[in-house]
């Protein structure tokens, strides 16, 4: 299966002219828009994991309003109400064309260079401007969509993000225990203060606290040590099946390659904009209705942002070093890992967490056993993937970590348990509206 | 009346006159005037083509260009050229007179090789007595395609490549290389520069740096009979893989006979100075003798650029002068990286050029900004000359580099772009990117040194408009009309040819060329040094060939000087022979001189002066330790840390022993110390319980003084700070003296938790008892906000009440107080309270009718706003009143005042999240620009992300594209229109701003003391001072090692150079106590940041 993102506009020319529904392969591609600006500006996992999650909550929120077979995810999230549109808006808007209004339009608020979905928004609105819709209905749409806006992002305003600019910058801890500043370019650490970000699901931050890590010892015959062994001999025997598992979930949002005085970075999308993607895969493979794709990526969406609050929160709580800086100083100084180490602390893997908490809610909507092509990385340069299940695949995302060489192994185990406790808290949260897709 | 005005009116022509004769000349003939290729034959590109397979990302050299080698390579007077091509034929041209020239290359058979060619070094090195030519190479190739060659001249314009038999046939990756005679056995040995082409960054240094690489390693060659031997390891030098060597100068740096080497590199590893330890060997001496060093160094320079005959040492990086390049290329200030660099045993080194100032004594003061030259853009080679001779050597500085490879942009957006719509293999598609980056060529700069360590950028009116890539570069008299012509090798261009016209024009000043002539086999005597004395003038040249980058000119020196007449002239022959000329001397001609054997001359042995200040054993024991954080993480656009604001001292008899005992203020988490001073002048520390109770408060500043008026004396100790975990720890703290043991009372003082500075005893109500004046700092976290200073009022009985809103209610908001003075100015009447502060006025209050009033307006007449760290009062011109001397920020840093643009600093909560936005700008070229950089400006205000979504949209930005009018309404300003160390005449109008040597400004001044130094009856200023806590792209500011300006009583001071002053305090000062020494003599006690105080006899 092989999606064409990129013609979207003509998508919808011809969808206009032949008065279409919007479909699941619509939302999909407003949202690839909005993954796109995020990979432009070099969104941080944690914070995309965020932007993710208030951008189909509207979406989905805009679904609810039109159609009374959903209900707003207000009883299910934290001091979240749900939007209130005019009559005038409710039955003079098109759902359709409000929805994707909605995804545009939280993505031009809400990303640092969302203005480059101006241009999205303009030419989908001549469009219509071109075609046998009312004038009417246009302006109402145009007008509901930003009302819906205007309520999530205010919701958005309160979360605490604005905050963590004033929150001190992290100093490094000494000790070799300790998280430090990872090569080639030796950047801040990531985000030290997510955990005061308030949660959608969660109780707290800190509701799953993974287990305490191996302690540090560099004795042989140690956990630590043993695991410290394990991650360096991967590193240097690890097959090539291996490399392409880890190269294929890299996901690093930007690796920095530097020749000389040239430096530059290279971009990809971030674990959670994966998951994103599977789950617009598994929409459209299904056949989903606009509704049930925007609920879809909601559930999932939101269930990721909670998934990364806890585990950074863990992350800047036992701040242990990475692989990468402990093997160099105490086995070999010239070992490197195979993927560019990220700019935080290693336990517990983050993408071990979001890969779990994706694949419970994802598992809920669409079944055990959906086997399904995983061609995210495609424009990314790497081949397609074909997974069996969801838990499959995150259990390959999970390790590919350890064969990429920038996480120990009981940062993974930690991480998948972690990723486990938020999906079926998240499933339980959302039992209703999961409903759905029985 | 009628004389007066028509003075002025004479005076106003001569100036009309000057002004007209002056922008006349400039616009009809500019000093140096370009001669093209159909008139000089020189037809010489340096051509790159950029293939897949060959580029800057296969080679990372691979935009550094060729090098320019000058000589007479047939003894004919006149001055032939050699270019070097990388991937071009090398190209030799005989000097034919009258600017012509002739292609002799394929005659001579020096063309050289395919490969890779790099530097030329021309020498006479078979001591035959005609000059030969040493070519580099390096590249991406195999190393036999590596190998260096010996053009060693036939006599007949023909030369024969000897490097094999010779030895020096140096397979590395070689940049440069210098002859030199390195053991005073009289004949040349050799130094090769080499570099790395692999990509080595920092975070491999730790154990690459005790590897040692046969390619990338530098290398020095002994010349036994002819034969060069490698002794690299034997003598001494480094070998790591890490040298990406791009500059090398050979110098006699620390003046004493023997020819001593500078290498600078590119990259994490430093810059190397090689010091002649006089028996074949070197020790690399450069931390012990700089503060701080270019981080990404290229070409370097070395000559006495202010006549004191001392070797001053120059090297370029690439900081561009121009606000927009510095907003696209310069990367955000990472403290991680940088914390990382030094903990992995590297040293402090800051993109930008950096001249160093030689002190004479082994340590240099780094004063590359407050001379105008530290940012020339991305610069290859540095070449100081006398070209108008006026005695004073200016500087040509080539620039210019192939793409703007660091562009921000680039990396952050377009490189990933290009890449992911670029198809194809690996090579092809980088080779697709690398299109992309945008080149700018740019023009060379030439200054003109005015002296005063002053350097005047000349660029456009000497003719230097031109924009290109300029590397290598020579100077030399091509036209033997005596001045200096430059020839500069360009990238994809005719080599530049620039006839100096300075004589032609009948220009000022005067020359004299010397064409030396050593006894052996250094027939050229590399390594003399040539003192000639005018009335006026004492210009020392060293005869060195190699200069600038990649070049070298083996040609007569060239001395300009003022005077009409030289007196004598003293040669230092490169054996130690010394030889003095002190009759019949030309000017303006060219004279040879050979050194004679049978004068067996010894250097004069100066008298030294005994110097003033001597170094002695410590008084005390102690350590000063800082908690070491970043306040950069609380506020990441402040200037300066804050936290880092001790050791200060106090002074006192505390037990009634008549002798002076000493409290020194202790940092967070180090309790303050008392130390007492026995009978015979050593001190002991007396414990306190107390003190250590209080370890964790931050002291700022302490005095001792009897508050409850039972004759002994106790102890006010301020505290402040501004990383503050714990706001407790803000109270200020008062203890009782009670028979030697100080007790803390807290019932004593009110309650407050303003972070203090400076704290100071005074009776201003005239009461009989002690009351206290507290400047404020900072609050913690709230950079520029100030907390309330306060008043405090004495009962009589040790109790104070805070009277500030009764008495002096406009103490509450006086801003970011550092100091305070309780003085009487005109020696009559009330006394008066001085304050000085960061972004303020010096202020002056005086109590009167029941409250302190601030009579400011009577003694400052003008705003005189500074970043003023403390202030001192004396009688500096004898006339019976306090002047004052106000220490300030210094002139040598990025900010500029004198073009009438104040630093500003705005200031407001701009994003509305509960936080204050301190957003500086200060001059560049001439226009007020911010301070950040972008991703620091967006990272204090998320929400300009969406205004500034590239490097380049916010290049331009200034105050309002930043902040809208809503913003901008609410912000406060502060500025800071002085950052000159000054001081302040006392006259009937109040008091007169003075300015000090240009030395009181190389470094922000922290502690002012007076005295009478050298016993001359007049009033001495000391300063000292220095910050090692100002954000990166400031630096670490050390150039000061304690300033000594003597005075005169009638308000002039001159600076006594530190090996007069004896004067070698490194690290940043914070105060100082004069403790009693023996025989009649003083002790200064010098109170060090994180390190133990130093003392000096005097």
């Amino acid at each position: 299966m092989k999606l064409c993102y990129l013609c979207l506009v003509c998508f919808f020319a011809s969808w206009v002219n032949a008065q279409k529904k919007v479909s699941a392969t619509d939302y999909v591609g407003a949202l690839k828009s909005a993954t796109d600006v995020m990979v432009s500006d070099v969104t941080s996992p944690v914070a995309a994991s965020r932007y993710y999650a208030y951008i189909n909550l509207a979406a989905y929120e805009s679904a609810a309003l039109f159609d009374t077979g959903y209900k707003s995810l207000s009883g299910s999230i934290h001091k979240f109400t749900s939007p209130v549109l005019d009559n005038e808006e409710k039955y003079g808007a098109e759902p359709g064309l409000t929805m994707i209004l909605v995804v545009y339009k939280m993505g031009q608020r809400m990303l640092p260079s969302g203005f480059i979905l101006k241009s999205k928004i303009d030419s989908l609105i001549n469009i219509y401007k071109k075609s046998a819709f009312s004038e009417s209905r246009l302006i109402f749409s145009q007008s509901a969509a930003d009302k819906i806006v205007k309520h999530v992002t205010a919701f958005a305003a309160t979360d605490g993000f604005r905050q963590l600019n004033n929150r001190a910058r992290y100093t490094p801890r000494s000790g070799q225990a300790y998280w430090q500043p990872t090569p080639p370019v030796f950047m801040s650490p990531v985000e030290p203060h997510w955990n005061t970000i308030r949660t959608f699901l969660l109780d707290s931050a800190q509701q799953f606290k993974p287990p305490v890590p191996a302690k540090f010892n560099l004795s042989k015959g140690s956990s630590f040590y043993k695991q410290l062994t394990e991650v360096y001999n991967l590193g240097k025997q690890a097959t090539a099946e291996q490399r392409n598992i880890a190269s294929f979930w890299d996901c690093n949002p930007f690796a920095v390659s530097q020749i000389g005085h040239v430096e530059f970075g290279l971009k990809k999308i971030s674990p959670g904009g994966h998951w994103i993607g599977i789950t617009g895969i598994a929409a459209i493979h299904a056949g989903m209705s606009m509704n049930e794709t925007a609920l879809a990526h909601a559930l999932t969406a939101i269930a990721l942002a909670d998934g990364f609050i806890a585990c950074w929160d863990e992350k800047y709580r036992s701040n242990r070093v990475r692989p990468e800086t402990i093997i160099q100083q105490a086995i070999d100084p010239a070992w490197r890992p195979l993927l560019q180490t990220p700019p935080f602390p290693e336990y517990v893997s983050g993408h071990s967490v979001a890969s779990h908490t994706a694949a419970i809610i994802l598992t809920r909507i669409f079944g055990e056993d959906f086997s399904f092509t995983d061609d995210t990385e495609v424009e990314f340069g790497l081949p397609v993937r074909i997974f069996s299940s969801f838990h499959a695949a995150a259990a390959e995302a999970a390790i590919s970590r350890l064969y990429g060489g920038i996480h120990f192994r009981d940062a993974i185990t930690a991480g998948e348990w972690q990723g486990k406790q938020v999906g079926t808290l998240a499933a339980k949260r959302f039992s209703k509206h999961l409903t759905h897709f029985k | 009346m009628f004389k007066k005005y028509s003075f002025a009116c004479v005076q106003l022509i001569t100036w009309l006159f000057i002004c007209f004769a002056d922008t006349q000349s400039a616009e009809a003939q500019p000093l140096f005037r370009q001669i093209q290729s159909d008139s000089t034959g020189i037809s010489f590109q340096n051509r790159i083509i950029e293939s897949a397979g060959v580029n800057i990302i296969t080679y990372e050299y691979f935009y550094n260009g060729g090098g320019v080698g000058a000589g007479d390579f047939n003894n004919d007077g006149l001055v032939d050229l050699y270019f070097t091509g990388n991937m071009s034929p090398n190209k030799l041209y005989l000097n034919k007179g009258g600017f012509k020239f002739e292609d002799i290359t394929r005659t001579a058979g020096v063309a050289g090789r395919v490969g890779w060619k790099t530097g030329v070094s021309v020498a006479d090195v078979n001591g035959d007595g005609f000059l030969d030519i040493y070519v580099c190479y390096s590249g991406d190739l195999d190393s036999s395609q590596r190998a260096n060659q010996l053009f060693i001249n036939n006599g007949d314009l023909t030369f024969t490549d000897k490097a094999k038999q010779m030895g020096v046939a140096d397979m590395g990756y070689s940049t440069h290389a210098a002859f030199f005679d390195m053991d005073r056995d009289g004949d040349l040995d050799l130094y090769v520069l080499n570099h790395n082409i692999k990509n080595l960054r920092n975070f491999d240094a730790a154990y690459v740096k005790k590897m040692t690489d046969p390619f990338a390693g530098d290398h020095l060659y002994q010349n036994n009979n002819g034969k060069f031997v490698n002794i690299t390891q034997k003598a001494g030098i480094l070998s790591n893989p890490l040298g990406y060597g791009l500059g090398l100068h050979v110098a006699d740096i620390n003046n004493d006979g023997w020819s001593d080497i500078y290498v600078s590199n590119d990259y994490v590893e430093e810059d190397y100075l090689y010091i002649n330890n006089r028996n074949g060997t070197f020790s690399e001496k450069l931390k012990q003798s700089f503060g701080h060093l270019s981080n990404f160094s290229m070409g370097v320079d070395a000559a006495d650029i202010n006549n004191d005959g001392l070797i001053d040492i120059y090297t370029l990086d690439m900081l561009p002068e121009d606000n927009r390049r510095q907003k696209l290329l310069y990367a955000p200030d990472n403290y991680e990286l940088y914390n990382n660099t030094l903990k992995n045993g590297f040293y402090h080194q800051l993109m930008r050029n950096m001249l160093q100032l030689n002190n004479g004594n082994g340590t240099f003061s780094e004063v590359g900004q407050i001379s105008g030259i530290s940012n020339t853009d991305w610069s290859w080679a540095a070449l100081f000359a006398d070209f108008n001779h006026d005695g004073l050597k200016d500087l040509f500085v080539t620039n210019g580099y192939g793409r703007d490879m660091i562009n921000r942009d680039f990396m952050k957006f377009y490189a990933d772009e290009r890449l992911k719509h670029i198809q194809g293999k690996t090579d092809s598609r980088m080779f697709q990117m690398l299109q992309g980056i945008k080149s700018t060529p740019l023009h060379n700069y030439i200054f003109q040194n005015e002296g005063g360590l002053k350097f005047r950028d000349r660029s456009a009116e000497w003719g230097f408009e031109e924009l290109n890539f300029s590397h290598g570069a020579a100077y030399a008299d091509l036209d033997n009309d005596g001045d200096l012509d430059l020839v500069v090798n360009s990238m994809n261009q005719e080599a530049g040819i620039y006839s100096n016209n300075h004589v032609e024009l009948n220009g000022q000043g005067h020359y004299l060329k010397l064409r030396l002539r050593g006894a052996g086999k250094n027939t050229a005597a590399i390594g003399a040094v040539v003192t000639l004395f005018t009335e006026d003038q004492t210009v020392t040249l060293q005869n060195y060939p190699v200069h600038g980058f990649q070049s070298s000119m083996q040609t007569p020196l060239h001395a300009g000087f003022s005077a009409a007449k030289i007196d004598s002239i003293a040669i230092r022959w490169p054996d130690g022979n010394y030889q003095v000329i002190n009759q019949g001397i030309p000017s303006d001609t060219l004279i040879a001189i050979a050194q004679d054997l049978k004068i067996n001359g010894k250097e004069p042995i100066l008298k030294r002066s005994s110097q003033l200040f001597t170094k002695t054993s410590p008084k005390i024991s102690y350590q000063h330790i800082e908690d070491k954080v970043n306040d950069f993480k609380l506020q990441p656009l402040m200037p300066n840390m804050l936290s880092f604001s001790g050791p200060r001292f106090a002074a006192g008899d505390v037990n009634g022993d008549k002798l002076e005992d000493i409290y020194v203020c202790g940092p967070k988490g180090q309790a303050g110390k008392l130390f007492v001073q026995n009978r015979d002048g050593s001190y002991m520390e007396k414990l306190q319980q107390d003190f250590a109770t209080d370890a964790e408060a931050e002291d700022c500043d302490a005095v001792f003084v009897d508050v409850d008026q039972d004759g002994d004396l106790d102890l006010y100790v301020v505290s402040g700070g501004y990383a503050i975990d714990d706001e407790q720890m803000l109270q200020d703290r008062l203890y009782l003296n009670q028979g030697g043991r100080f007790i803390r009372k807290k019932e004593l003082l009110p309650i407050e938790l303003n972070a203090g500075s400076v704290v100071v005893a005074l009776d201003f109500d005239a009461d009989g008892d002690q009351d206290l004046f507290i400047g404020s700092r900072c609050i913690p976290g709230s950079y520029p906000m100030a907390p309330s200073s306060m008043l405090l009022e004495n009962d009589g009985k040790g109790k104070f009440r805070d009277v500030t809103t009764e008495k002096a209610s406009f103490f509450s908001s006086l801003g970011m107080i550092t100091d305070a003075i309780w003085l009487n100015i005109d020696q009559s009447g009330p006394h008066e309270l001085i304050i000085t502060g960061e972004w303020m006025s010096p202020r002056v209050f005086q109590y009167k009718e029941g409250k302190m009033q601030d009579i400011s307006i009577r003694f400052f007449t003008k705003s005189y706003t500074g970043w003023w760290n403390c202030i001192k009062a004396s009688d500096l011109d004898q006339d019976g009143d306090l002047d004052l001397i106000a220490g300030n920020w210094g002139t040598n840093s990025p900010f500029k005042v004198g073009t009438g643009n104040p630093v500003k600093l705005y200031y407001g909560d701009f994003d509305n999240n509960g936080f204050v936005d301190p957003l500086i700008f200060h001059d560049i070229m001439g226009k007020s620009y911010p301070m950040a950089s972008r991703d620091e400006l967006t990272d204090q205000m998320v929400s300009l992300r969406q205004r500034f979504p590239t490097y380049d949209s916010y290049a331009d930005a200034t105050l309002t594209d930043i902040l809208d009018s809503a913003q901008l309404q609410m912000a406060s300003l502060l500025q800071a229109e002085v950052l000159e160390t000054v001081w302040f005449e006392n006259t009937a109008n109040g008091f007169v701003l003075h300015a000090l040597p240009v030395e009181a400004n190389f470094s922000p001044v922290h502690v002012i003391h007076v005295g009478d130094f050298n016993n001359d009856g007049s009033a001495d200023i000391l300063l000292f001072g220095n910050n090692e806590q100002a954000r990166i792209k400031i630096g670490k500011m050390d150039a000061s090692y304690g300033v000594l300006l003597t005075g005169d009583n009638r308000g002039n001071f001159k600076y006594l150079n530190q090996v007069k002053s004896g004067l070698q305090v490194t690290g940043a000062v914070r105060d100082l106590l004069v403790l009693p020494g023996s025989g009649g003599k003083k002790i200064l006690m010098v109170g060090r940041n994180n390190d133990d105080p130093v003392f000096y006899q005097y």
